[in-house]
């Protein structure tokens, strides 16, 4: 494995997994929303 | 959020393209993966002491809004901890040649991982809120134990894995990762907020 394959892959795991943290708040606040409705 | 934002696309360039690649043969251009490996584990670790200290406050006092702040905070450390686990296992298989070597560090971060997984898992199975609660939050204290554990296998057991005093980093490498790590804590602080508000939100809409 290439220096720059290891970097790109680590790199993209890391920000996948803290946009995914934010994304679980958007899921919360969409199920807010549907039992005000 | 945006200070955040700024730090990260800050260090992610020093560590990224200005830095000059290491020394070491071994090391060469993938200890760039340091600056987005230390500081998720950093955040993971201090989440999770978040967690611990909201825990004991829940069973002294037994108000709701601790075990919120707990398992908020539970959720932003299992992400991290999740992402320096993945990233630490391919920075492995670019330096060491495997993804997965069973060295002490990343076995006892595995066992943590694991324990927190176990911790969300039979939270969930708990249907009663008073009840869910209290095993919680006994569970966080019991889920703790794994940080020492894997803070100090690298020193205690022959690892692989550097640790903080060995990593000996210079200026150059701490002007990336100074603001890599403060981003990353700025993001968990924002995560928390932004669920503990949504939380106390869903909570209110259930009880309507």
């Amino acid at each position: 494995m290439s220096d720059f394959v290891a970097v790109f892959e680590a790199v993209m795991v890391v920000m996948v997994l803290v946009f995914l943290m934010f994304l679980i708040t958007l899921k919360k606040a969409m199920d807010i929303e549907k039992k005000l409705k | 959020m945006v200070l955040s934002f700024v730090l990260f696309t800050y260090g992610s360039y020093i560590g990224l393209v200005v830095l000059p690649p290491a020394v070491e043969p071994i090391l060469h251009n993938n200890y760039r993966i340091l600056f987005f490996h230390l500081p998720s584990a950093i955040t993971a670790y201090t989440a999770f002491t978040v967690t611990l200290v909201m825990a004991i406050l829940y069973l002294i006092k037994r108000e709701e809004k601790w075990d919120i702040i707990a398992v908020s905070s539970a959720k932003a450390g299992f992400f991290m901890i999740t992402a320096a686990l993945i990233s630490g296992s391919i920075w492995a298989k670019a330096a060491w040649g495997a993804y997965w070597n069973w060295d002490p560090r990343e076995t006892t971060v595995l066992i943590l991982w694991a324990a927190y997984a176990a911790y969300f898992a039979i939270r969930s199975s708990i249907e009663d809120p008073a009840e869910k609660a209290k095993v919680s939050s006994i569970l966080a204290i019991l889920c703790y134990t794994t940080i020492p554990l894997s803070y100090l296998s690298a020193k205690m057991f022959f690892s692989l894995h550097p640790t903080t005093q060995s990593l000996q980093i210079g200026f150059n490498v701490g002007r990336a990762l100074g603001p890599m790590i403060l981003s990353f804590l700025l993001m968990y602080v924002s995560f928390l907020i932004l669920d503990v508000k949504l939380t106390k939100l869903e909570m209110e809409v259930e009880y309507e």
